[in-house]
């Protein structure tokens, strides 16, 4: 085991150099020069030389890259251009916002989806399933922006209930969060539904009810684990979309999450915090996979033991 | 009922709601399991005898529902039970061997996980006498170094020893009855016999009754006291284990061991029964078997017989054979 974790370890550094590399291709290949961004037009030739030869915009391209990667060893990923801290300090900030909302939102995508899918599974054909069919597949259909829309204005501003922006007021993240988990969890919700499904019509289901054991147990034990497999699959896409930075709900809410984060770093050419961010969602990525590989050893024998 | 029997079923209709229409699986069959006794109920596939023990105990999958009838056990009728007191039943006094061994095993829980959950649940054993009966069970059962196979997950064992397991767990808690569902089928020739050995010699070490489900006449011939032939959801006949591998009594019978390849000669063509089985979604008029039958009369398509006693106490269904027959 420690073996296999020491190899995906290596693994995950060669990715996080390749995407650190690609990343800086990219940035220097796309148009607009972030000292031109800076400063607008009013600048004269030489404040802009000056300004990059700060910056050490002017060394050549491999220096520039070499210098980014002895950094980001020593866990340094320099300034941001605009506002002039550190890359890991402004991260760390949106981190924190990042993987609060993730998280929760993630377990009640979770929580929505093996209640509801195992419901509809358990009553297929019924009309328990047909309704927890529709509603999922209007959790779906319904963008998450537009439902967080709906609930400001509803619960935020008619009630007053909620904050509708920013991270600084007490409750600032039951809205974000539950407009995330019912997008999630409707998904979730319908996959759920069709391996119950498929495991409920499995021998050893038969075999299990044939013991005398209740369907609490039969259903609890011997169908949700053999289920698992495709739903850590799909939680483990979800938990890297979601920690990744939820753009359009963290904009909607005003957030300063990963995302906005990202999104505002494009935008304005600030190279070291693009990379820091960039190499932020790979280490994400990175751990998820081999968290959700380590789950599947757990949950099922038969790819633990080869 | 007579105090003899530990089983009884009476007129057991099974029907599946399918989106074509009505289909009866099981037409109104009533037949004894005796105490200690071994009864095989031997038929072609379809013919409703996995149904029948599915339904004696109630795990007869929707669309499917019994649809009438009594199924008598130890002197109570099984399908008057709530679901709770169905559940006491199943595994503590009646269990299941299934076709396929490997897959009636959970593959994500070790053999020793499954088998102890028994235990636990009907005979309140703690974790610790839960492992050990588990183990003296593997050992019933002759699975060697079982401390090792009870950690084992089902993927890790051969179909034979998994079958093996099977028995093991069906036997956990002593049950009075066992029901084989074809126990041998998935597995080679070899092995088959060394497992119906086993049933067998569990059986009369711990007294209990057996009925085995098979198409198998092989199987009936080395274990069976008495033999039922289903078809189509009917019992066609019912004999005693010896009468029946020499006289026959019912068509289908006779047509069935004719088809045995062991009875044929070198060089001759292997006998096949003509035709398909009835289809049961419709509506059947006279002898189910009459399209196939090589004896047929007119009367045969028109009405259909009754199961009738002939000569010792054996039962058939059959125009062509007179009540009091020998």
């Amino acid at each position: 085991m420690a073996k296999y974790i020491a190899k995906r370890i290596g693994q995950a550094l060669i990715v996080m150099f390749l995407v650190s590399l690609l990343t800086f291709i990219m940035i220097n290949v796309a148009p607009g020069d972030p000292v031109a961004v800076m400063l607008e037009k009013q600048a004269d030739p030489e404040t802009i030389q000056r300004v990059r030869e700060q910056l050490g915009l002017d060394r050549p391209y491999h220096e520039q890259f070499i210098s980014f990667i002895k950094g980001a060893v020593t866990g340094d990923l320099g300034n941001s251009y605009f506002q002039k801290e550190p890359v890991t300090a402004i991260v760390g900030r949106g981190f924190v916002i990042t993987v609060q909302l993730g998280l929760l939102a993630l377990a009640l995508s979770v929580c929505i989806g093996l209640v509801v899918g195992t419901l509809a599974a358990l009553f297929r054909g019924t009309w328990i399933d047909h309704s927890l069919m529709f509603v999922a597949m209007l959790g779906i259909s319904a963008p998450a922006f537009w439902i967080a829309v709906l609930m400001q204005l509803y619960f935020g501003l008619k009630l007053g209930w909620f904050p509708i922006s920013g991270s600084e007021q007490a409750g600032w993240l039951v809205m974000p969060v539950i407009c995330l988990g019912i997008s999630y969890g409707a998904s979730s919700a319908r996959l759920v539904r069709t391996n119950m499904i498929e495991v409920l019509s499995q021998d050893y289901v038969r075999t299990a009810r044939s013991k005398g054991l209740n369907e609490f147990v039969v259903v609890g034990k011997h169908v949700l684990k053999n289920a698992g497999i495709s739903i850590i699959t799909l939680t483990g896409m979800q938990l890297r979309s979601l920690i990744s930075g939820a753009m359009v709900i963290e904009t909607v809410f005003s957030l300063r999450g990963l995302g906005s984060v990202s999104y505002a770093a494009i935008m304005s050419r600030d190279i070291p915090l693009v990379q820091g961010c960039v190499l932020y969602v790979a280490i994400v990525y990175v751990l998820v996979n081999l968290v959700v590989d380590l789950m599947y050893g757990v949950l099922d024998p038969r790819i633990r033991l080869s | 009922m007579k105090q003899d029997n530990l089983l009884e079923v009476k007129n057991l209709t099974t029907r599946f709601k399918l989106d074509d229409g009505i289909l009866t699986a099981v037409d109104g069959i009533s037949f004894e399991v005796g105490r200690n006794q071994t009864v095989g109920i031997v038929g072609e596939s379809g013919c409703g005898k996995s149904v029948t023990s599915f339904s004696i105990l109630q795990l007869v999958a929707p669309p499917g529902k019994v649809a009438e009838g009594e199924i008598i056990f130890d002197g109570q009728d099984l399908l008057k039970l709530s679901k709770k007191e169905m559940r006491k039943i199943r595994g503590k006094k009646i269990s299941m061997i299934f076709q396929e061994p490997m897959t009636s095993l959970n593959p994500v829980y070790t053999i020793g996980n499954q088998i102890d959950e028994m235990t636990k649940l009907h005979l309140g054993l703690d974790k610790q006498a839960a492992k050990e009966h588990t183990i003296e069970l593997l050992r019933a059962v002759k699975i060697p170094s079982p401390e090792q196979r009870y950690h084992e997950y089902p993927h890790q064992l051969s179909g034979g020893m998994r079958q093996r397991v099977m028995i093991a767990m069906a036997l956990a808690c002593n049950p009075e009855m066992l029901i084989c569902d074809e126990p041998t089928t998935a597995l080679d020739v070899t092995v088959q016999a060394q497992i119906l050995r086993l049933i067998d010699e569990l059986k009369q070490k711990n007294n209990m009754s057996v009925m085995i489900i098979t198409h198998d006449l092989a199987v009936i011939s080395e274990v069976a006291d008495k033999v039922i032939v289903m078809y189509a959801g009917r019992i066609v006949e019912e004999s005693d284990e010896k009468d029946i591998f020499t006289k026959p009594l019912h068509p289908y019978t006779e047509a069935l061991l004719k088809s045995i390849p062991s009875n044929a000669q070198r060089g001759e063509k292997l006998f096949m029964i003509d035709g398909m089985v009835p289809n049961l979604l419709k509506e059947n008029k006279g002898c189910m078997f009459a399209p196939r039958c090589q004896y047929a009369q007119p009367h045969c398509f028109e009405t259909e017989p009754e199961l009738k006693t002939v000569g010792d106490g054996r039962k058939v269904r059959c125009h062509l054979r007179g009540e009091g027959e020998e």
